[in-house]
């Protein structure tokens, strides 16, 4: 809507309880003075209002006051600069620090993507798992090793399942027998004589036992079957570890911990970083319970996960999930690479703090 | 000159501008409020700041009296 000269001296007149007339007057006096004082290269200020001079092209000028300025911004009250990428140090991180802002804006929608590949991410992680988890005493071995196990997995899968029970009921004797035996006696010697292939069995049991059954089912059996191809390489470190492996199980799962909780990392538990660093954020969302919902999910799959509130003005508090710490971007970058592809496609490299 | 005019006139025109409504004083030029949205701000060190958005006062001044 408009103000024009008309209405204008109603407002006034409202506001004075003066005529129309005396207000007409005085408005042309105050513009004459505003004039006047502008024409002589001086300013005039209406306080509460701002400044009237003549620029340097003769042209009238307003400065608005800072009153003035306060009011008309009350809604943007205390919004300051947000910082989106810093001051040039680590080149390479502008184009993906731009990145958050959209995605932010976006991330609410998407979420129902987010969980889907989440939830299939988590299932894949089990999978995996179930492979991976009766190798505990093998975690130190390099990822190389994984691949293979999980084609081992992929192949126990098309086995017969009464096999496969038989070949748990068997392990699960046999675990029983050495155990006893063991207690006992402590002579291993003849049990193996008596039962042949168990001896393999036993020695992933235990760690089986406390753990994952079905895993348990699988494992044995295509050690059995398959044991000098496939197994070759875990093979010689199953056959190291059979005696005292209930006290190797623990003591093997401290040791990955160990050498993964370096200060910066992919995997392992998040640690305090001195000062700034980056994570390769997965999710940004608001509700803050299900962010740490998320984040246990990633640490289950064994990821440094981290969390961290953005303040944004428009979406209010957003919760970055984050996994690995990371001392640059290029380190992230090189982390990304190795992260399923679910993750790698979408994630944006965010700094923490 | 009454100093109730001027008071007046400034509260008018504040009142006026915050309603998003234009104000024309004759003899002077118009007032408005112009919104600018939050942007994104290259500053030369490679510092990028998100500027919140802002509401400006912007004046017109009358043409044919200049």
């Amino acid at each position: 809507m408009k103000v024009d000269k008309e209405k204008l001296i109603d407002l006034l007149e409202g506001k004075t309880g003066m005529d129309r007339e005396t207000i007409g007057e005085q408005l042309d006096e105050l513009t004459g003075r505003v004039r006047q004082s502008a024409e002589k290269g001086k300013a005039l200020e209406i306080k509460g209002l701002g400044l009237f001079y003549y620029s340097g092209n003769g042209e009238l000028t307003f400065d608005p006051s800072e009153e003035l300025q306060t009011e008309i911004n009350y809604k943007y009250a205390g919004m300051e600069p947000v910082e989106i990428s810093r001051a040039r140090e680590k080149s390479g991180g502008s184009i993906k620090e731009q990145a958050p802002q959209t995605d932010d804006d976006s991330s609410d929608p998407d979420w129902p993507d987010g969980i889907s590949t989440e939830e299939s991410a988590v299932s894949a992680g089990r999978n995996a798992k179930t492979a991976d988890g009766l190798l505990k005493h093998e975690a130190p071995v390099p990822p190389v090793s994984a691949s293979g196990t999980s084609k081992k997995a992929a192949e126990k899968k098309k086995k017969n399942p009464v096999e496969m029970v038989v070949a748990t009921v068997v392990a699960i004797l046999a675990v029983a027998v050495v155990v006893i035996v063991v207690l006992d006696t402590g002579v291993l010697d003849p049990v193996f004589g008596d039962s042949g292939t168990p001896e393999i069995a036993q020695a992933e049991s235990p760690a089986v036992s406390g753990g994952l059954d079905s895993g348990g089912a699988a494992e044995p059996e295509s050690v059995q079957d398959g044991g000098d191809t496939a197994s070759e390489s875990t093979g010689p470190e199953e056959a190291v570890e059979p005696e005292d492996t209930e006290q190797l199980a623990p003591s093997g799962i401290e040791e990955v911990e160990l050498t993964e909780t370096p200060e910066y990392g992919l995997h392992g538990t998040a640690r305090s970083v001195d000062g700034r660093h980056y994570s390769i954020i997965l999710h940004s969302i608001r509700n803050g319970d299900r962010a740490e919902l998320i984040r246990d999910q990633l640490e289950n799959e064994n990821y440094r996960a981290v969390i961290t509130a953005v303040e944004n003005e428009e979406m209010g508090t957003m919760w970055r999930i984050g996994i690995g710490q990371f001392e640059s971007v290029p380190d992230a970058r090189e982390a990304v690479s190795e992260l399923p592809r679910n993750y790698r496609e979408n994630h944006f490299i965010g700094l923490i703090q | 000159m009454d100093n109730k005019v001027i008071k007046a006139l400034r509260d008018i025109v504040r009142e006026e501008l915050i309603k998003r409504n234009s104000v024309e004083v004759e003899g002077l030029g118009r007032f408005e409020m112009t919104h600018r949205k939050q942007h994104q701000k290259k500053m030369e060190d490679g510092q990028v700041l998100m500027m919140p958005p802002r509401n400006l006062v912007t004046f017109s001044p009358e043409k044919k009296a200049v």
